[in-house]
């Protein structure tokens, strides 16, 4: 010990103002309890995904483990596309919502003041397994060119586990390679029902995959806004008319800016604000267009 | 934070014939990985994140995790890994900037014009932390901020204590430097201001 180097705040002849510096440095914060059991939850949740879904990359595990928790909550919060937006523009409240989770079925019922979006998209809710907006996605379609759908791994657990455990599988190939994206749909129709078939008579393959893709790229925004853009090109492939293009837009119009590219981001926000003058994108496109 | 104690707990377990699940590491080292991913650099806004994400890594791999090295330093690795590739993006550090120093501007005691040269201070430290990579600015803040002594350091890296002095000293010269790049900048500012 008496051999420790000493340290700089405490050495005379060190820089002075290194020294200054060094002694403005605050402690590192101790992990908050709050916070601590919040991860914890999450963690518990990734814990009962099986190991098998996760040989993908490490961020499409890092959505699905946020999905684990938050999926029920972005059904809900997707079907009233006020609350989409809100959400969007104030990043920090999506952890929110992802902790607001535990009681899925509950999340998954819309809100009493939601708007007829929100009846709509629960109507759609509401059959297990029903048809994509888009017929060239239909997951019956692709099914026939797939792997089989995974397992269940264990006997049955509770319903929020085994949903966390089927969207993780799904979502576990959203942000992989082309070919697979065809896998990942048909996971999604199909991955749900042996797994969980309480989960998945509320969560609708075709409407999860859409969600999920558009969800899964709006938490990557500014964090691996790359990435987010590869979720938002597969929505445009897979749902080239979808309801929520323009949402996309929005979002594909804040990766580019977030990865560096403030013109193309610009460009492509002057020429929506001009398309379609929504009153409901407008500050996010503005804020795009002064940060440029 | 007593992270000899969470190393014994960790030796415990490694000789303990079960091996420990995603959660059992969790509850143990949850503190640990927070602190080690704050001082990689990691803002306040993005440790909950960051925090998650070390645990996705730690569900992977740990049936892989054979208990050669400790396991604290096996989740140290992890998050530096983790770091770096958050500080590719420094979009994210730079947006939360102004917010966070503000916060701890305004809860810094004194006078407020002590209160404003610490916070200046505090700022610049950062600025030139980060000028560090990350294994060097981790290193850096725990030893010179956090004061945790050479032993407990050494364990956390899994090097012999030698070479965390030699890479301690290593360190302080790459922040020696950043220091005078900034006395640089700020003379060339006042010039210009002049």
């Amino acid at each position: 010990m008496t051999t420790e180097p000493i340290r700089l705040k405490d050495s005379l002849d060190s820089d002075e103002l290194a020294r200054a510096l060094i002694g403005a440095g605050k402690p590192t914060a101790v992990l908050p309890p709050a916070t601590r059991q919040r991860i914890e939850r999450r963690v518990t949740l990734l814990a009962a995904a099986p190991a098998a879904a996760l040989g993908v990359g490490l961020w499409a595990k890092v959505v699905a483990a946020a999905f684990g928790a938050g999926f029920a909550s972005a059904l809900t919060l997707v079907s009233a596309s006020h609350a989409f937006r809100q959400e969007s523009e104030n990043g920090p409240s999506s952890k929110t919502l992802r902790e607001r989770a535990p009681s899925h079925t509950a999340t998954i019922t819309p809100a009493p003041s939601a708007s007829a979006a929100a009846s709509a998209a629960a109507t759609d809710v509401a059959p297990p397994r029903s048809e994509p907006p888009k017929p060239a996605a239909t997951p019956s379609r692709f099914a026939s060119q797939i792997r089989p759908a995974p397992e269940p791994e264990s006997a049955p657990m509770p319903a929020g586990a085994d949903f966390g455990e089927a969207t993780n599988t799904s979502l576990g190939a959203l942000p992989s390679a082309e070919p697979e994206s065809h896998v990942s749909l048909s996971d999604l129709g199909a991955g749900g029902a042996p797994a969980a078939p309480v989960a998945s008579a509320s969560a609708p393959a075709g409407m999860s995959a859409e969600l999920q893709l558009l969800h899964g790229a709006r938490l990557l925004v500014s964090s691996d806004p790359d990435q987010a853009l590869v979720l938002l090109n597969r929505h445009a492939r897979l749902f080239p008319a979808a309801a929520l293009a323009l949402e996309r837009e929005v979002l594909v119009i804040e990766a580019l800016q977030h990865s560096g590219r403030a013109k193309e981001a610009a460009d492509r926000a002057r020429a929506l604000l001009a398309t379609s003058p929504s009153a409901l994108y407008a500050a996010r496109l503005e804020r795009v267009l002064q940060g440029h | 934070m007593n992270v000899l104690a969470l190393l014994q707990k960790a030796q415990d377990e490694a000789a303990s014939p079960a091996s420990p699940t995603l959660e059992d590491v969790y509850r143990s080292h949850a503190e640990f990985v927070w602190a080690s991913l704050s001082r990689c650099g990691i803002r306040s806004g993005d440790l909950d994140d960051a925090l998650q994400e070390v645990f996705v890594v730690v569900h992977r791999k740990l049936p892989s995790f054979r208990g050669e090295a400790q396991m604290t330093t096996w989740l140290y690795s992890i998050c530096l890994r983790v770091a770096s590739a958050h500080r590719r993006k420094t979009h994210v550090r730079r947006e939360r900037d102004a917010l966070e120093l503000h916060e701890t501007h305004s809860l810094a005691p004194g006078s407020p014009e002590d209160d404003l040269v610490e916070h200046q201070r505090r700022q610049v430290l950062e600025q030139l932390l980060d000028e560090l990579d990350v294994e060097k600015r981790a290193l850096l803040v725990m030893f010179e901020i956090d004061e945790l002594p050479c032993e407990e350091i050494a364990a956390i890296l899994g090097v012999p204590i030698g070479t965390v002095y030699s890479r301690l000293h290593a360190t302080r010269k790459a922040f020696g430097r950043a220091v005078d790049r900034f006395r640089t900048r700020a003379a060339r500012a006042r010039e210009t201001g002049a």
